[in-house]
């Protein structure tokens, strides 16, 4: 799985230099809503490890990773790992960020949108493993656009209906994150069936 | 002892099967795998490495059941090149070597410096810039630098001038030197296969038409033409395959059942492909 991770941070480094490097700043930039900033930690834990699925489909490198001498756990593993780390290095320069975007930024916040990043990853994922970007991208719209306003709703929701510092409101937040942790956990065995199922 | 040992394997697809295919190969020798674009070259392969799942039949590789959980660790002796290498495209050949080398537990970074030096491949330089001929080049310097006791090579050669195909040849050559060192090619350009191959295994249509030693089907066959007349009075049990003309006939023939003053012409390989594979057109 080394040489998978090596490989992924390769590519990564020499054709998504400027995205990292888009959402370094974007993350770390105050802003007034910090939706922006919010927007880019989940576009970096989604979009550059789908990037690198595309990226490695253009270049055929599937069909002889397939022949080499890795699993489809490391195949399907190492691509989790890539994506959970780009989710951690994004959510870190969003931490970094509140140090002078004080007052807009809270750690709930980032709590929340890491648990949505990672609930994307795990019902996106096997899709992705299983049909390839191209074909997956229909599927990923939809689902997409139905957890993102299924979270906003369950938000408003909870603003809503609890007080700001309801002790309620404050330990979903935990509660949610361990869920999606488990449910990612949980995707990557599905992965690995699907990415075996892709083979034919 | 046989590197490759393959019965029955059959996969089916909407509109191709790959039908029971079976041979061994013997391990120290060179089997060229000769078919038209789409006869189940590649899927053969793909089926030999367990990339795809079949529907039928077993297969195992240097002593080994490719659905055994020891595959993974056979796969480190075996070396693969696939028809457009297929490595990232912003990948240099020193990255190459790094991930490689993660890869490989007997990864010989000394033998693939050899490589590069050997096929003059610039270090530094982007896969995705270079030519056809360099991205095979490179990814037969891998496939040859980790102590592989097979290598599966497809298409490996095609696409290539005839210079650097007959460099890469000799590659392959100096690797079979070797007795435990075994080679699976395949290719529809059936010179560079005359060339080096021991055996000839001819797939047409998913079918395994014939899998056979080189020198023994060059002895086996001739070409020879013949009036209108001479074909007539031929046995038509030594006829393999026929192409009439205005003036007469080519044939394919058996060597031995041919009376002794007909005088063949020079057969290649070629020749005794292109017969057989029409012969499997005609109707039955």
């Amino acid at each position: 799985m080394k040489a998978l991770l090596y490989k992924d941070f390769l590519v990564m480094w020499k054709q998504l230099k400027a995205f990292l490097l888009m959402v370094t700043i974007f993350c770390l930039l105050p802003n007034q809503t910090h939706f922006m900033n919010q927007f880019f930690v989940i576009y970096a834990g989604l979009m550059i490890p789908i990037s690198l699925i595309s990226y490695d489909e253009r270049a055929a490198w599937n069909s002889f990773s397939v022949m080499l001498p890795y699993t489809s756990r490391d195949i399907v593993l190492s691509r989790y790992v890539t994506s959970w780390l780009c989710s951690l290095f994004a959510a870190a320069m969003y931490a970094i960020g509140s140090v002078w975007d004080t007052g807009n930024r809270r750690l709930a916040d980032l709590i929340w949108i890491l648990a949505l990043l990672l609930l994307l990853q795990s019902i996106l994922f096997p899709f992705l493993f299983r049909f390839g970007v191209e074909k997956a991208r229909l599927y990923m719209f939809f689902i997409c656009l139905i957890i993102v306003v299924l979270s906003a709703g369950l938000v408003a929701l909870g603003s809503a209906v609890l007080p700001q510092k309801s002790p309620l409101l404050l330990l979903g937040y935990p509660a949610v994150f361990v869920l999606a942790l488990l449910l990612s956990l949980a995707s990557v065995p599905l992965s690995i069936q699907q990415h075996i199922k892709s083979l034919g | 002892m046989n590197a490759i040992d393959c019965r029955d394997l059959t996969k089916s697809y909407q509109d191709f099967t790959l039908d029971h295919i079976t041979f061994s190969l013997p391990t120290g020798c060179i089997l060229g795998l000769v078919g038209e674009n789409g006869a189940g070259k590649s899927t053969t392969l793909k089926l030999l490495m367990n990339a795809l799942s079949r529907d039928k039949g077993t297969v195992s590789l240097l002593g080994s059941d490719n659905k055994s959980p020891t595959f993974l660790q056979t796969k480190q002796d075996i070396g693969v090149v696939l028809d457009d290498a297929c490595l990232p495209e912003v990948i240099t050949p020193q990255e190459l070597g790094k991930l490689m080398a993660l890869t490989y537990i007997h990864w010989n970074q000394a033998q693939y410096e050899h490589y590069l030096d050997r096929f003059a491949i610039p270090r530094k330089k982007q896969f995705k810039n270079f030519s056809r001929g360099m991205k095979m080049k490179l990814a037969i310097a891998a496939a040859l630098s980790h102590e592989a006791k097979l290598l599966l090579l497809d298409e490996a050669t095609s696409g290539l001038d005839p210079m650097i195909r007959d460099e890469v040849l000799d590659v392959f050559n100096d690797f079979t030197r070797d007795e435990d060192h075994t080679v699976v090619f395949s290719s529809h350009i059936v010179s560079d296969l005359e060339k080096i191959c021991d055996y000839i295994a001819f797939l047409h249509k998913g079918k395994l038409i014939l899998f056979e030693e080189k020198d023994r089907l060059l002895e086996e066959y001739a070409l020879i033409k013949l009036s209108p007349q001479q074909l007539a009075e031929l046995d038509p049990d030594a006829l393999v395959g026929v192409k009439e003309n205005p003036y007469g006939a080519e044939a394919l023939v058996c060597r031995a059942q041919i009376p002794t003053d007909f005088i063949p012409e020079h057969t290649s390989l070629e020749d005794i492909i292109l017969f057989l594979a029409k012969d499997q057109e005609l109707p039955q």
